[in-house]
C-alpha cells in the first residue's frame, strides 16, 4: 500500500467524508443520495411487523389521516383482530409497485395463502401512508373519493 | 346481512333513495373570523380557504366566525357563528351515507340533487333526510333543533316520529322528543341567536327537565349502539366457530375446505363483523358529540348560574341527574371508545 497516497491531506479529507458519510448512512439508516420520509415499501413492511408483532392499536397509525375513509372509526384494536387474527406470521410476496398502488400475496394467521392484498397510497408531508387497504378484491378500509 | 336498522335508514327508504352515494368530502371555499377544524386526531387547527374537510372532522367557528364548505356535487354548506359542525358517513345495507351534524349552532344547507342516496342531516336531537333542498338548520345550546325549509321537501325525523315538511314550512323538535307541530315560517325573521337565547331561557326555567330531554336523546344513541352490539357479538361468534373449522381443516391439509372458509371469512362473516363494528362506533361517536357539546355546555351554565348557591334543591337535581349521564357515558359509551376519540 502506498503510504503516501493516505498522508496526501486532500486524499485524507475525501476519506474522513466517505467515511462519515458511510458510518450516518449505517447509523441512521439514511439515503444520502435518495429521497427522505417513509417509502411505500417501509411503509407496508411496518404495518406488516406491526400486526406480526400484535400491536393492533398502532395499525390505524399507517393509514393516511385525511384521506383514508372512516379514520375514526378504524382506530380500535377490535376492528382489526378479524381482519387479521392475532397468530403473528403473515408475510407478503410478489410485491410490485405500480406508481402509488402496491399489490402482493399475502399468507398468514391461516385466513390468507397466497391471497391477493392491493395497498393504495397517498404522501402526507413525506411520508407515504396507506389510504386503502384490499384483500381479495374486498376493501377493508375505504380511502376518499378524490375530489 | 340484516342491517341495524337507523332512523336515517328508514327515512332513506321513504324517500326512495337508494342508488349509490358519493363519499363525503367537503371544500373549505369561505372563512371569516375565528374559525377552527378539528382534525382526526382531535387537534384544532386554524380552518384556511381550499382546506378539505374529511369524513370525521368538525368546523368550530366563535361568535365572529363563520365558513363556507362545498360537497362535491356543488351543494353548499354554510356554518354559521358559534356553531359545530361535523362532516360525518355511516353505512347502509353496504352503501355510504353522507352524514352532516350540527352539535350546537346554525348551518344554512343549499343542496343540489345527489346521484344517489341523499345526506343525512342530523342534530343532537333530529334527522332530516333531504333532496335538492335549501333548508337552515339551528342547533341550540340546549339539545333542540330547528329545521327551516327554504325550498324542496325535508323528512324530519325524531323519537320514532316524523314530519314531511314543505318549502316555507319550518318545525322545532326538542331533544329527545318527537317533532313539534310544522310552521309556516314566512313573514319571520328566524334569528339564530335569539332563538338559542330562547332556547337556553326555556331550560333554565325548568333546567332538570331539560336536561332529562337530552338524556333521553343520548338514550337514543344508546340504544342504536346497543341494539347493534348482539348482532355484532353474533357475528364476532360465527366468524370464530368458522376460523376454528379453517384451523382445523389446514391442520387435517383439506385444502378445498380450508379454501371455502378461507372466502366466508373474508368476504361473508368477516365482512358482516366488519360493517356491524363500524356503525357501532358511528353511535358511540354521536353520543361523545353530544355529551362534549350539549351536556357540557348546559352545565357550565348551570354551574356559572348557581355559584352562589350550590346547595339549591334544583342545582342539586340537576347535579344528580348530569353525573348519573357522565356514569352511564363513562360505563356504557367509553368501552366503545379509544383513548384518541376523547
Amino acid at each position: 500500500m502506498n503510504r503516501n497516497f493516505i498522508k496526501s491531506p486532500v486524499v485524507k479529507n475525501l476519506f474522513l467524508a466517505a467515511l462519515a458519510a458511510a458510518l450516518l448512512s449505517i447509523f441512521f439508516g439514511c439515503d444520502l443520495a435518495g429521497s427522505k420520509g417513509v417509502s411505500i415499501e417501509e411503509r407496508i413492511d411496518s404495518f406488516i411487523e406491526d400486526i406480526n408483532a400484535g400491536l393492533y392499536d398502532n395499525l390505524y397509525t399507517h393509514f393516511h389521516p385525511t384521506e383514508t375513509e372512516k379514520y375514526a372509526e378504524i382506530k380500535p384494536a377490535g376492528f382489526w383482530t378479524t381482519i387479521f387474527p392475532d397468530t403473528g406470521d403473515y408475510s407478503l410476496s410478489n410485491k410490485s409497485i405500480v406508481g402509488s398502488t402496491c399489490t402482493g400475496k399475502i399468507t398468514g394467521g391461516d385466513i390468507y395463502s397466497n391471497t391477493l392484498i392491493t395497498f393504495y397510497m397517498a404522501k402526507d408531508g413525506d411520508d407515504y401512508m396507506i389510504k386503502r387497504l384490499d384483500i381479495a378484491d374486498v376493501t377493508k378500509v375505504d380511502s376518499m373519493i378524490p375530489y | 346481512m340484516k342491517q341495524p336498522v337507523t332512523p336515517g335508514f328508514i327515512l332513506a327508504a321513504f324517500l326512495g333513495i337508494v342508488l349509490p352515494g358519493f363519499s363525503q368530502e367537503a371544500l373549505t371555499v369561505y372563512v371569516e373570523g375565528e374559525t377552527t377544524a378539528r382534525n382526526l386526531e382531535g387537534k384544532l387547527l386554524s380552518l384556511e380557504i381550499g382546506d378539505p374537510l374529511k369524513s370525521g372532522e368538525s368546523v368550530i367557528t366563535k361568535i365572529t366566525g363563520r365558513a363556507d364548505l362545498e360537497l362535491p356535487n356543488k351543494s353548499t354548506i354554510q356554518i354559521k357563528p358559534n356553531t359545530v359542525f361535523t362532516l360525518g358517513e355511516v353505512e347502509l345495507e353496504g352503501e355510504k351515507q353522507t352524514v352532516l351534524s350540527t352539535a350546537v349552532g346554525s348551518v344554512a344547507y343549499r343542496l343540489n340533487k345527489f346521484t344517489g342516496r341523499g345526506p343525512s342531516i342530523r342534530t343532537a336531537g333530529a334527522i332530516a333526510g333531504v333532496r335538492g333542498t335549501d333548508l337552515t338548520v339551528y342547533a341550540g345550546a340546549d339539545g333542540s333543533t330547528l329545521v327551516v325549509v327554504e325550498k324542496g321537501t325535508v323528512a324530519v325525523e325524531s323519537a320514532g316520529e316524523e314530519v314531511i315538511l314543505e318549502t316555507n314550512e319550518a318545525v322545532e323538535v326538542k331533544a329527545g322528543s318527537p317533532p313539534g307541530q310544522k310552521f309556516s315560517w314566512i313573514g319571520k325573521q328566524i334569528d339564530y341567536s335569539q332563538w338559542n337565547q330562547g332556547k337556553l331561557e326555556e331550560f333554565l326555567q325548568d333546567p332538570v327537565a331539560g336536561l332529562y330531554r337530552v338524556a333521553d336523546q343520548l338514550e337514543a344513541y344508546r340504544k342504536g349502539m346497543e341494539e347493534i352490539l348482539p348482532e355484532l357479538k353474533k357475528a364476532e361468534e360465527e366468524w370464530a366457530a368458522k376460523y376454528e373449522e379453517l384451523k382445523k381443516a389446514v391442520e387435517a391439509k383439506d385444502e378445498e375446505k380450508a379454501s371455502n372458509l378461507r372466502e366466508e371469512l373474508i368476504k361473508g362473516v368477516g365482512e358482516d363483523r366488519r360493517i356491524l363494528f363500524l356503525n357501532k362506533r358511528f353511535y358511540a361517536l354521536s353520543y361523545l358529540s353530544m355529551r362534549r357539546y350539549v351536556v357540557g355546555g348546559l352545565y357550565l351554565q348551570m354551574k356559572a348560574r348557581y355559584l352562589t348557591k350550590p346547595t339549591d334543591e334544583i342545582f342539586i337535581q340537576y347535579k344528580a341527574l348530569h353525573e348519573e349521564i357522565l356514569k352511564q357515558y363513562e360505563e356504557i359509551i367509553v368501552p366503545h371508545l379509544v383513548e384518541a376519540d376523547i
